[in-house]
């Protein structure tokens, strides 16, 4: 793996990733799009390790379904706006992965997570407002000589 | 100077003493120094005077009473052997029965004079005469007398002797009122004198208890020392140690007092104070002595009267008086036990009673007189302890209204303090209030407040206080306080009588009240409920109780209830109003938080369409791109079109709605065609904003629609196309992996043509189906796996609905998972 998309809108994470194969070929690009499901893959991207993580902020738990996990305290206490921030932050706290560049792409305005941004160790932010280059151009200033060895 | 001349003279002489000696007297006892100048006057060895009992009658054959000594002289300290004699069998009575003066010159050989158990025999009396007299009675009535003399030694009385002794019978009556008149004047003036001392210190200082009993003791004294009694009592009622028993306040015999009684209740069960009490009106007996044997005459004029001789008071009393008078021979006979009391009253109200009993020489016998005198001193009495118990109730009053006032103040500030609280603490304000009344209504054994709860139409207790309570053990007291009172018609307990009249109500005796309910208020004796009230309304009741010993409440106790209960109601009103206001103002500020969000969520659903259409858009006007891609992209743009449509749309109602504007409706008729189209558009675009990865699929039963054909709906088409976008967003949402969303019409049995969207995905719950329409409701799940959206959808939906005169009804999700929400045309 080699750019992690964190993202639970389909219709928003196919352009991403349709933008990002183009502009890095080499890269392998994974999707992720819930936050429960960022949890249950953490030990594999803490294996294998992505150059860099594309990571909505507001997200949901979890997809509709009979069995569906239910969100542990801390999850419940802060609600879904801020989903992003909390897998971020488990990014930052883990020494496995406290050194991948985290790129926030969101709707939120900056300053709204400005407070998050100065705590965050390596994070980032693009509006997701913007056209899609602005987002690969982010990419590429931080990781893109990585990827282009690949 | 001839002998006739000077014997006038002599007489004069004598009859001038006699009028001095009368008029230096300052006590009834003055009667026997009278008699013992004309015993000294006529050489005689001693003098009588005797009177004819009351109810005598003199002219019966044979007759019927006896004559007592009203008074007496003899030389020395010789004691009187006997004080009575039948009328009908003495020379003292004949005089009584004819009228005329009897001259007995041989005594012992004498069959006329009365011998047995007589002191005539045993002094060796060798002479007498004897004298009527006229007495003064009650009223207009005269009262026969005789007065009689002895002579021990020879001669016996001769003509001028018995001439001599007539004349100053004559004096004797007149001689003795004017004693009586003078000691009368005199004994008034005397307790008038303490009773003025005691008003001029109790002008500025309230006398104490104590001093109040010293100043009765004076007067007993005065009384006794007027009377020549031995015993001289006062007993009071002090309605602050309990009403209805009246207390020892003061006595001149303390050591006989005792033997007798410390205290009366008003009833004839309580012998002759007893009586007095009840009645309210003066008793004077004769001789106890003879109580029984006179007990006709006697009840003829106090009916009912009963000297109750349970602690053999007649035997006990006759010991001690042998005992004080020195009397321990068994054959000397005992002067008359006469008694009187009156009654100390104002009004009709009894305050007390003065006594007198058993005078310790003559006269013996209290006359109606003496009964009058002792009457004024007991009015004396009443003013004087009326004023003292109204002065001290004044005092009492004060200070309670002082200290309540001044409690009332300082829980002012705490209850100011409480009420800045968003949420005021009701039940501490109320602890606070409870603890005052003990200091200002003394004998208060507990204390509570039950307030009224609408919803079970009952009164319950909020908080309680006082001894009382911490009495009960702990079981007892979780019953008492988790007992509901009902407000009933007629009320079934005192606090719901005192709860409905919205008056005061006083609980004398807690036992036999017609309003208490069993077990109400148990254990205690007297309550005052006070009902809580701010104007009309009342909340509540408060109790405050007395045990069975406590005398009744005090008349002020009313006022402060009332005063405190109002005070209760006001701290009840403000603290409500508060609290209310602070959970309106919590409200109101969550609901503008919840307002604030839902923009910032419509804000967010509307910026991600929006943004993606750009990009998608963007993405086709920039290089060359197959037909299945463009024709893919454009159908996306329409679905982020369709999407950014409905969320502006729901912003456009939210903002109407959340002013409390009417949602406005242009309706046409929708037709069967006109509905497939829609449901054609919106389904796929729809369908596309779902994760394909979650294979959900629409399933539209267009045949179900045909009822359009026969069947005239109209609506407003907007507002139409936004239910039917929201409840198929709805279903995409929350629809689980691998289902299948049915949409189809048709008419209920009402003739009602209804749009159903049924999914099997996160439940609705019979009971959320109500507030699944309010705003801002997300079921536990739904907010966790969605990322978007603000709870207002089915909301919207409800509001359009009722805006079109139809209804949405949402079926409760179904063992299959599976969840219906129906809009229904009529």
């Amino acid at each position: 793996m080699d750019i992690l998309c964190v993202e639970d809108d389909h219709i928003i994470a196919k352009p991403i990733i349709d933008e990002l194969s183009a502009a890095f070929p080499e890269a392998e690009i994974k999707w992720i799009g819930t936050e429960s499901e960022f949890y249950n893959s953490f030990e594999q991207i803490a294996e294998n390790l992505p150059v860099i993580v594309t990571m909505d902020v507001m997200k949901l738990w979890a997809i509709p379904s009979a069995n569906m996990p239910f969100p542990p305290a801390e999850v419940k206490r802060g609600g879904i706006h801020r989903a992003g921030i909390r897998c971020a932050i488990r990014l930052n706290n883990d020494e496995r992965t406290r050194n991948i560049p985290i790129v926030l792409y969101t709707v939120l305005d900056e300053k709204d997570l400005e407070e998050s941004l100065m705590k965050l160790n390596n994070c980032y932010y693009v509006s997701k407002e913007k056209p899609l280059s602005h987002l690969v151009e982010k990419v590429r200033e931080l990781v893109g000589n990585k990827l282009a060895k690949l | 100077m001839p002998q006739d001349e000077t014997i006038q003279n002599s007489l004069q002489d004598q009859v001038a003493r006699l009028v001095l000696t009368a008029l230096n007297q300052r006590r009834l006892s003055g009667l026997s120094e009278m008699l013992r100048l004309i015993a000294e006057a006529t050489h005689a060895y001693g003098c009588i005077l005797w009177q004819v009992v009351p109810g005598a009658n003199l002219q019966a054959d044979p007759p019927s009473g006896r004559l007592f000594v009203l008074d007496q002289w003899m030389p020395g300290t010789h004691p009187l052997l006997m004080h009575n004699l039948p009328v009908s069998e003495s020379i003292v009575g004949e005089a009584a029965r004819t009228g005329r003066t009897v001259n007995v010159e041989d005594v012992p050989n004498d069959h006329r004079v009365y011998k047995t158990n007589s002191w005539v025999s045993n002094a060796g009396i060798r002479a007498m005469c004897a004298t009527p007299i006229r007495l003064r009675g009650e009223g207009d009535n005269t009262l026969v007398g005789v007065l009689s003399l002895y002579r021990d030694f020879p001669p016996p009385f001769d003509e001028s002797d018995i001439s001599q002794f007539e004349q100053f019978a004559r004096f004797v009556p007149e001689l003795y009122y004017a004693i009586r008149d003078r000691v009368s004047q005199d004994l008034i003036r005397r307790v008038s004198n303490y009773l003025h001392k005691a008003d001029l210190r109790a002008a500025t200082v309230l006398l104490s208890k104590e001093e109040i009993k010293g100043i009765f003791r004076q007067v007993c004294e005065v009384v006794a020392d007027t009377f020549q009694c031995l015993e001289a009592s006062v007993f009071l009622d002090d309605q602050a140690e309990g009403k209805g028993v009246y207390q020892l306040a003061a006595t001149t015999w303390p050591d006989f007092i005792p033997l007798w009684k410390l205290s009366y209740q008003p009833s004839k069960e309580d012998g002759l104070t007893g009586w007095v009490l009840e009645h309210g009106q003066s008793v004077r007996i004769f001789d106890l002595l003879h109580f029984e044997g006179d007990i006709a005459s006697i009840r003829s004029e106090y009916p009912n009267l009963i000297w109750t001789d349970g602690l053999n008071i007649e035997k006990s009393l006759e010991e001690a008086v042998r005992a004080k008078l020195g009397l321990n021979a068994a054959e000397i006979a005992l002067q008359p036990l006469s008694f009187m009391a009156a009654p100390i009253k104002v009004g009709s109200k009894v305050l007390g009673v003065i006594r007198c009993c058993t005078a310790k020489q003559g006269p013996y016998y209290f006359a109606g007189d003496e009964l009058g005198l002792l009457e004024m001193v007991a009015a004396q009495l009443s003013r004087f302890w009326n004023n003292w118990l109204t002065q001290r109730r004044l005092e009492e009053e004060t200070q309670a209204w002082s200290i309540a006032m001044d409690r009332v103040t300082n829980l002012n500030n705490q209850v100011l303090r409480e009420l800045k609280q968003r949420v005021p603490n009701e039940k501490k304000i109320f602890s606070q209030l409870l603890k005052i009344i003990p200091l200002v209504i003394p004998d208060t054994a507990c204390t509570g407040i039950r307030l009224y709860d609408p919803q079970t139409n009952a009164l319950r207790y909020e908080v309680v206080d006082g001894d009382f309570w911490t009495t009960l053990g702990r079981k007892e007291r979780e019953k008492q306080l988790e007992r509901r009172f009902p407000i009933g018609d007629p009320p079934a307990s005192a606090g719901a009588h005192a709860f409905q009249q919205k008056e005061v109500y006083i609980v004398q005796d807690v036992d036999a009240d017609p309003y208490c309910a069993k077990d109400e208020l148990t254990g205690t004796k007297r309550a005052i409920i006070a009902p809580i009230q701010v104007g009309n309304e009342v909340f509540g009741v408060f109790d405050i109780c007395r045990t069975s010993s406590s005398p009744p409440f005090p008349n002020y106790a009313r006022n402060i209830a009332a005063l405190l209960s109002q005070r209760l109601g006001l701290y009840h009103y403000l603290a409500r109003t508060i609290g209310e206001l602070g959970k309106a103002q919590a409200a109101l500020e969550d609901q503008v938080a919840k307002q604030t969000q839902t923009y910032e969520d419509l804000s967010h659903q509307l910026k991600t369409p929006i943004t993606q259409a750009y990009n998608r858009a963007n993405f086709l006007l920039t290089g060359y791109h197959g037909a299945r891609e463009v024709q893919d992209n454009l159908q996306t743009i329409r679905s982020l079109c369709r999407k950014a449509k409905r969320v502006t749309t729901s912003m456009k109602l939210f903002a109407a709605l959340a002013r409390g504007e009417a949602i406005p409706v242009v309706t046409t008729r929708l037709d069967y065609g006109d509905l497939i189209k829609l449901l054609n558009e919106a389904v796929p675009d729809n369908q596309l904003m779902v994760d394909p990865y979650r294979r959900i699929t629409f399933n539209i039963d267009a045949k179900s629609f045909e009822v359009l054909y026969k069947k005239a709906v109209f609506v407003d088409r907007d507002l139409f196309e936004q239910t039917i976008n929201n409840l198929l967003d709805n279903a995409g949402k929350y629809s689980y992996p691998n289902s299948e969303v049915k949409i189809h019409g048709g008419l209920t049995r009402s003739d009602e043509f209804f749009i159903s969207v049924a999914n099997e995905g996160l439940p609705i719950r019979p009971l959320q189906v109500k507030e699944a329409v309010e705003r801002g409701w997300r079921g536990d799940q739904a907010q966790w796996s969605t990322g978007e959206g603000s709870g207002i959808g089915l909301w919207i939906v409800d509001n359009i609905m009722q805006a079109l005169k139809g209804r949405l009804e949402i079926i409760p999700t179904t063992n299959n998972d599976v969840t219906q929400v129906r809009l229904l045309f009529r």
